[in-house]
């Protein structure tokens, strides 16, 4: 029983987002465009739910960093991936 | 050509005209004289050695042919630079140096079809008057060195090289030299100081010209591995034959090799890049779009996949997209970029052009051989700079600043490379300027640690 509650949670910490994207006073940013990086691809982009928040899955090859934009704010350093998640990032005007 | 079958995957394209790599990969094929001899190996040469020197150069020059090398002189006119009344001994060389980036062509010749390159160098030393001819192969070839030096040895057993060849009176000795591992020893003028020993330094041209001034001060012919090849077909089909493989400017066929997606063969130009990347070489992986294309190794300027481009002047002028140019000479310098070694590079929409960028940045700033300050310093600083993007810690100044090092480059140094490294940079930053822009971000700090040290230290002092 402990184990399937160990896979739920699993399972959901899996679907749940790993980067939320926000302004300066800490509100979401829906849309922001999150695109994942290696040294040398680019994923697709995708984009932020109303909650900010966009699941983003290590994958192969590794993804460094994420490159967050949105029409309006100012361009974010990229920002590295390794980091622990979720990674919330700050967009300012 | 029917007749012949090659191996198993290596079948050319119905749409690949393969003259030059018409034995590679062929089945029961192998690089020793005997078989080359079977298939009327040296009859061309033969047959130079029956005409007359400035026969066989009227030829050449009639079939328009232009140097695979990467400038696309025409070569005939080169031989005819060997000042008239020279007193010098003339020398031929062999640039098999290969290493523009992108570049694996001669390395096919070398190694599968060492013949057809000895009796190109033949003719054309008949040709200009050398009787000491020398292969400049570069280090990173060692089996295709062994190759050709036993296809030398060969030659010389079966009177093909050597005194008196097939007793025409003419002698020629052909030298394989291991290069010294550095791209610029594909340079011609820092080839022939490595030839003679020295530190591959480029001369400045005027006025060393190698065709006036070259290997110790005497008349030297530098040619490609390729375009040497290509004179064996132009005395076996004539110069106007040949012409008609290609166009009266882009004559004869072309080796393009590719990376991303594979295919080997002598494309007979103007093939287009759409029956190129897509007829040939299948297009882009499911689901992906192809992004942009270095047409001729990694010093020729990048083009979008997405680009329309006007070609030709005046009334003549022609709106063509990427797909409908034709890969040839004239038409790829229309649209800003070069045929230059044939090398093309295909990248999709996945791939990151920063890295792109920052991978070709630090290929230069490697070779460089530090002789003039714009190349040495600015090769150096292009890479510094294009690390910070790569890195994602450059401001949306940096892009501006690359550009301008770019440009304090261009037209400033002893030899091309410096164009060659600088072209790259300033075709990336004009192509994909939004892109690299994107990935800075003004809230970057790009003081060096040093600098950050000493503004500590400086506001820690009091004033
Ligand atoms: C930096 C640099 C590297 C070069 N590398 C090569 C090379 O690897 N192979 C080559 O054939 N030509 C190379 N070239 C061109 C040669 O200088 C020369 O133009 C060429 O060998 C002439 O042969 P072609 O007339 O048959 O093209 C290079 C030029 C530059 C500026
Ligand atoms: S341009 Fe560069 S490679 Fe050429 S001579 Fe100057 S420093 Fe050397």
């Amino acid at each position: 029983m402990r184990s399937l509650f160990g896979i739920l949670a699993l399972v959901c910490s899996s679907c749940s987002p790993t980067v939320f994207v926000v302004d300066e006073a800490g509100r979401p940013i829906e849309d922001a465009k999150v695109i994942p990086m290696s040294r040398s691809f680019n994923w697709p982009p995708k984009e932020t739910d109303e909650n900010g928040g966009v699941l983003v899955h290590q994958d192969l090859p590794t993804i460094d960093y994420l490159q967050i934009s949105k029409a309006g704010y100012r361009n974010h350093p990229l920002v590295n991936f390794n980091l622990p998640k979720p990674i919330t990032v700050v967009l300012k005007k | 050509m029917s007749d012949i079958t090659y191996l198993p995957g290596k079948e050319p394209h119905e749409k690949e005209h393969r003259l030059i790599f018409r034995n590679v990969d062929r089945k029961g094929w192998n690089p020793k004289i005997k078989t080359y001899l079977a298939e009327g190996g040296y009859e061309m040469a033969m047959k130079a050695l029956k005409m007359k020197p400035q026969e066989v150069i009227d030829e050449v020059k009639a079939s328009g042919l232009r140097g695979r090398g990467g400038a696309g002189f025409p070569t005939g006119i080169k031989w005819g630079f060997i000042p008239p009344n020279n007193t010098k001994p003339v020398y031929l060389i062999c640039n098999c140096d290969e290493s523009e980036p992108g570049t694996f062509k001669d390395r096919y010749i070398a190694h599968q079809d060492p013949h057809q390159l000895i009796e190109g160098m033949v003719i054309s030393a008949y040709a200009v008057g050398a009787h000491v001819a020398y292969i400049y192969i570069r280090e990173e070839f060692p089996e295709a060195a062994i190759i050709l030096e036993k296809a030398i040895a060969e030659a010389k057993k079966n009177g093909f090289l050597g005194k008196d060849i097939q007793g025409s009176g003419f002698d020629l000795e052909i030298y394989v030299h291991r290069g010294a591992a550095a791209y610029i020893c594909g340079e011609e003028t820092g080839l022939i100081e490595s030839l003679e020993g020295k530190r591959p330094y480029p001369r400045i041209k005027p006025p060393y010209f190698p065709a006036a001034i070259g290997l110790y001060m005497a008349p030297t012919i530098v040619n490609n591995v390729e375009s040497l090849c290509h004179v064996v077909h132009i005395l076996r089909m004539g110069g106007e034959e040949y012409i008609k493989l290609g166009t009266p400017r882009n004559s004869g066929t072309r080796m393009s090799v590719f990376q991303a997606m594979f295919l080997r063969g002598t494309v007979a130009v103007p093939i287009t890049f759409q029956e190129l990347l897509y007829d040939m070489c299948g297009g882009p992986k499911d689901g992906r779009t192809l992004k942009a294309v270095i047409p001729g190794g990694s010093s020729s300027k990048i083009l979008r996949c997405n680009e329309t481009f006007q070609i030709g002047r005046g009334d003549d002028a022609e709106e063509m997209t990427f797909w409908q140019l034709p890969l040839d000479f004239d038409t790829l310098a229309a649209a800003g970029s070069m045929a230059g070694s044939g090398g093309v590079i295909v990248m999709d929409d996945t791939r990151r052009m920063s890295w792109v960028l920052n991978n070709i940045t630090h290929f230069y700033a490697h070779e460089s051989c530090g002789q003039c300050t714009p190349c040495r310093e600015g090769s150096t600083w292009m890479k510094k700079v294009s690390d910070r993007i790569e890195d994602g810690k450059a401001t949306p100044t940096d892009v501006q600043v690359l550009e301008d090092i770019a440009y304090q480059i261009d037209g400033k140094t002893v030899c091309a490379f410096g164009e060659a490294s600088a072209w790259p940079v300033e075709a990336m930053i004009d192509k994909f300027r939004d892109e690299l822009v994107g990935e800075t971000s003004d809230d970057n700090d790009t003081r060096s640690a040093e600098r950050i040290a000493q503004e500590q230290f400086l506001s820690s002092v009091p004033q």
